[in-house]
């Protein structure tokens, strides 16, 4: 059975001013506002006839730059945004008819929703009334808590107020508040932004098992390729307000890439090195320059690895570079992202 | 979510917005003091002009200082009714409360009325404070009966009601800078013409229209005229035309405010959060 | 030393241009700012027809408290109202422009620059002088529409009166905003508040201290505002200088000597600890 439904998505929302932090909203602010409405702005258009499935027990990630509509698209699913057109389903509700239900069947973790908790309440506290909310009753709502706090790590700061966290900590609080409901389907968006390495990868490790043997399906956003290959099933890619791609990690690459990458960090290479190497048979080469220019990462995607890396490495020694390192690997989703979007 | 699961909700927030209350304790227990201050200064300046200024007062039995503390103490309660709903949606805005809450599966009319319910909770408390120094300043009022009690809930009703729909205001009109149009006109309108500090007859004749705008004009003069043993003297405009006991037209006044406020609160909550659903305006992120 | 390099270096010329940049954002930053004023202004007005009111009420009875003044008791309040806004300006400014900055995280934006807070500090200072002189003017307006007098025949012995009366309000200002990372008083000044109380029932804002019982009057000795107050008030009403009353000038010189000083003192020592714990950033 499918999870999520998505058929044929369309939403636009009209452009308005923005408040930043540190505004001064004038106490006649509505009246702006109303004029400004009135005079009509235009529109953003968000989300151009998004349509995908998501089965049950899947995991399901959207990549795509910034601007792309993956947020949209998730608050569209989340109920958190009415679509203008379209369907969306989830667990069999539609969202649109039946946001109430179909919100008990949902959590949704955004970005930056850290924010929203009370700085005078405990984290304890905070994640209490979140459970109530969900239906929990109180001491149900209490031992979950505490046992998600030791899920994600913040245990030995239950009692404490969120202002004492870290951002990364905050990040696992958000985290922590999404576990708590336990509902079927799961809406995270950017799910590691802010964590250091190792809560980067407890935080992975617990969606891979814990989800798996759940069954519960999730849907996430990420920056980070190599998060959406190890975690998905598979993956939509989008751009302007459109998915380009849906496939498994696996399929994506054998899709838009043929052959392999040649990874090259040398010194001493500038722009005639670079030429030269182009006019080598190759796909693609991008490259990466740190230390002022000192130092370049070179990554070249060609279907004759070998050949090309002897030929690259003879390049650049004969323009009198220094080779740091060479090796030839697979092509990973990250070269994929580079090529649909360069 | 059944009523038990929402009971628990509201009880929960309710206790949370007195942790919020308290956690700067000092800050708290000066809140307290300079909230009543403001009978404390009215007290003084009737105690001191009790004599003088009572037989202007007849018609609420004549002690000036049970008139203006009884009228601070009603618009204390109104006015937590008027500003409740409001306040907390735009704490909920402002400080990225509104997503978290909203996407978990409460209803949003529900959900304003919750976290309402806390600011409400908190400010009985403070109105009871404000009754004890009423009574401790000099207040004397009659014994506290059923038509007295039932006046100050359908003021109450009436203000929440005015308070739903000033809080639709926040996303309708996109009134986020702890002010809206409505809710100016009525502390305007209360401030000057519902005879909180003063009788209506010190105003010119023309200002008793403006005082039918809100329900406050009503609850005084009914609370008045019954708690300080008033007379049957018409004194609003109403009272002129309608002809009956002045304290029954207040209460017919009310009920027909409370019922067509509460009603326009309810759908204006309701379409506020749908159009902020629709135009991505529901949080500072959207 | 860090002033001697301000002065060397042409700082305060860039304290000057962030001063004007930090008003300018503050007036235009309020979207509509126009309607937004001028919704203030009503409300002012709406405020005075209030206390006009009352005081009309109540007229006949406060005669025997104010005929020492020659005025009516409308005049006397008014002219008291007018002086707070002043006093406000003095005492609650500078915590709000520190407090204002932090919850706007503008805060975090200046203390990492060379000249700190305080090019932001002055402008939102000069922000809240001008509207406050808006609302000083709506006073003024309101007061001639009632035909209440202002007596500005004796506007320069009033000017005098406020520059001697304000040392001690600047005090109480320098002591309310160190309130702000000495005690954590991020919600509201401490000392704000307290003064705030006392003044509105000892201090002589909305009715004579005489009203009050004996027993009380010792309170109102000791707040500087009493003695603000009067001074403005005797000034406008019977045209006095304030150095002809030294009843009013010495206590008035003392407290506020005092009252500068441990401003001073405490405001350095905000200042550090600020430096130590990193308070004024909001996000450590």
């Amino acid at each position: 059975m499918d999870a999520v439904v998505v058929e044929d998505v369309y939403k636009r929302y009209p452009k308005y001013k923005r408040y930043g932090p540190g505004t001064a909203l004038g106490r006649a602010h509505w009246v702006m506002a109303t004029l400004y409405r009135l005079k009509g702005r235009g529109y953003v258009e968000a989300l151009k006839g998004v349509s995908f499935k998501v089965s049950e027990g899947e995991i399901f990630c959207i990549i795509g730059p910034n601007g792309a509509g993956k947020t949209t698209l998730m608050k569209c699913i989340g109920v958190m945004l009415i679509p203008d057109k379209g369907y969306i389903e989830v667990v069999g509700i539609d969202v649109v008819k039946n946001p109430l239900r179909a919100k008990k069947k949902i959590t949704v973790v955004g970005s930056g929703y850290w924010a929203g908790f009370d700085w005078s309440l405990t984290l304890v506290e905070n994640l209490i009334l979140f459970g109530l909310m969900y239906g929990y009753s109180m001491s149900e709502a209490r031992s979950k808590a505490k046992e998600i706090l030791d899920v994600v790590g913040l245990s030995e700061k239950a009692n404490d107020r969120p202002s004492k966290l870290s951002s990364g900590e905050r990040q696992r609080l958000s985290l922590a508040r999404g576990f708590i409901a336990e509902t079927p389907v799961f809406l995270i968006d950017e799910p590691t932004v802010g964590l250091d390495p190792e809560g980067a990868k407890q935080v992975r490790g617990y969606i891979k098992s814990e989800f798996k043997k759940q069954g519960y399906t999730l849907i996430f956003t990420t920056h980070f390729m190599y998060e959406a290959e190890y975690l998905a099933d598979r993956i939509a890619i989008m751009d302007r307000g459109k998915i380009i791609e849906i496939g498994s990690p696996e399929e994506l690459k054998l899709k838009f890439i043929r052959g392999k990458v040649i990874d090259i960090k040398a010194l001493n290479v500038y722009k005639n090195v670079l030429e030269k190497l182009r006019s080598l048979d190759v796909i693609n080469i991008d490259y990466f320059y740190r230390f002022g220019g000192a130092e370049v990462n070179l990554k070249i995607l060609t279907k004759k690895p070998y050949e090309i890396l002897e030929e690259a490495i003879d390049i650049i020694l004969s323009h009198r570079g220094s080779l740091i390192y060479a090796d030839v690997r697979e092509p990973t989703l990250e070269d994929v992202y580079r090529i649909i979007f360069r | 979510m059944g009523l038990m699961s929402n009971l628990r909700v509201a009880y929960y927030l309710v206790r949370r917005e007195f942790k919020i209350w308290t956690y700067y304790r000092v800050n708290f227990i000066l809140d307290i003091i300079e909230v009543l201050i403001d009978l404390v200064v009215m007290a003084i300046i009737a105690l001191a002009s009790r004599d003088v200024v009572a037989p202007k007062l007849s018609v609420y039995g004549g002690d000036y200082l049970s008139y203006v503390v009884l009228g601070l103490i009603c618009n204390r309660i109104l006015s937590m009714a008027v500003n409740a709903p409001y306040s907390s949606i735009g704490r909920a805005f402002w400080q990225r409360r509104i997503e978290l809450f909203l996407s978990s599966p409460l209803n949003p009319v529900f959900l304003v009325s919750a976290l309402s319910l806390g600011s409400i909770v908190r400010e009985s408390i403070m109105a009871i404070l404000y009754l004890v120094a009423a009574l401790a300043l000099g207040l004397r009022v009659s014994s506290l009966g059923l038509t007295s009690i039932l006046a100050m809930l359908l003021g109450f009703t009436a203000c929440l009601g005015l308070g739903l729909m000033s809080a639709s205001l926040f996303y309708l009109l996109e009134a986020k800078a702890g002010s809206d149009p409505l809710r100016w006109i009525i502390n305007i309108s209360s401030r000057l013409f519902s005879g909180l500090y003063y009788p209506l007859e010190v105003l010119p004749f023309w200002c008793r229209y403006l005082a039918l705008l809100t329900p406050h004009t009503y609850v005084f003069d009914a609370v008045r005229r019954l708690l300080l043993n008033g007379t049957s003297e018409p004194i609003l405009v109403v009272h002129y035309i309608l002809l009956a006991d002045p304290v029954l037209i207040d209460l017919f006044c009310l009920l027909a405010y409370s019922l067509i406020s509460v009603l326009l609160g309810y759908f204006m909550t309701k379409s506020g959060f749908k159009i902020a659903l629709k135009d991505a305006r529901l949080s500072w992120w959207s | 030393m860090v002033l001697g390099y301000e002065f060397k270096k042409g700082g305060c010329r860039v304290i000057l241009n962030i001063a004007i940049e930090t008003l300018r954002s503050r007036i235009f930053k309020e979207y509509f700012w126009g309607v937004s004023l001028t919704m203030s202004i009503v409300d002012t007005i709406v405020g005075i027809l209030a206390y006009y009111y009352v005081a009309l009420f109540v007229q006949n009875a406060m005669e025997r408290y104010v005929s020492a003044y020659g005025v009516s008791y409308a005049e006397y309040l008014l002219i008291g109202l007018m002086a707070g806004v002043i006093a406000t300006f003095l005492q609650y400014s500078l915590y709000e422009g520190i407090s204002l900055g932090y919850w706007a995280s503008e805060t975090d934006l200046y203390i990492t620059s060379p000249i700190g807070l305080k090019g932001m500090l002055i402008g939102h200072m000069m922000f809240i002088a001008l509207w406050e002189s808006v609302i000083l003017a709506t006073y003024a307006l309101a007061a001639l529409m009632l035909g209440i007098p202002l007596h500005l025949e004796n506007l320069p012995q009033i000017v005098l009166a406020i520059l001697v009366a304000s040392l001690p309000m600047i005090g109480i200002g320098l002591v309310s905003a160190s309130d702000f990372t000495l005690f954590n008083a991020k919600r509201g000044s401490m000392t704000g508040k307290v003064f705030s109380i006392l003044q509105r029932i000892f201090g002589g804002y909305y009715f004579p201290v005489g009203i009050l019982p004996q027993q009380l009057h010792i309170v109102s000795y000791l707040l500087p505002h009493t003695y603000f107050y009067e001074a403005v008030r005797i000034a406008a009403f019977k045209g006095v200088w304030i150095t002809q009353k030294p009843e009013l000038l010495y206590p008035l010189t003392i407290q506020g000597i005092i009252l500068l000083l441990l401003g001073v003192l405490l405001m350095k020592k905000a200042i550090d600890k600020a430096e130590e714990t990193g308070d004024l950033s909001r996000w450590t």
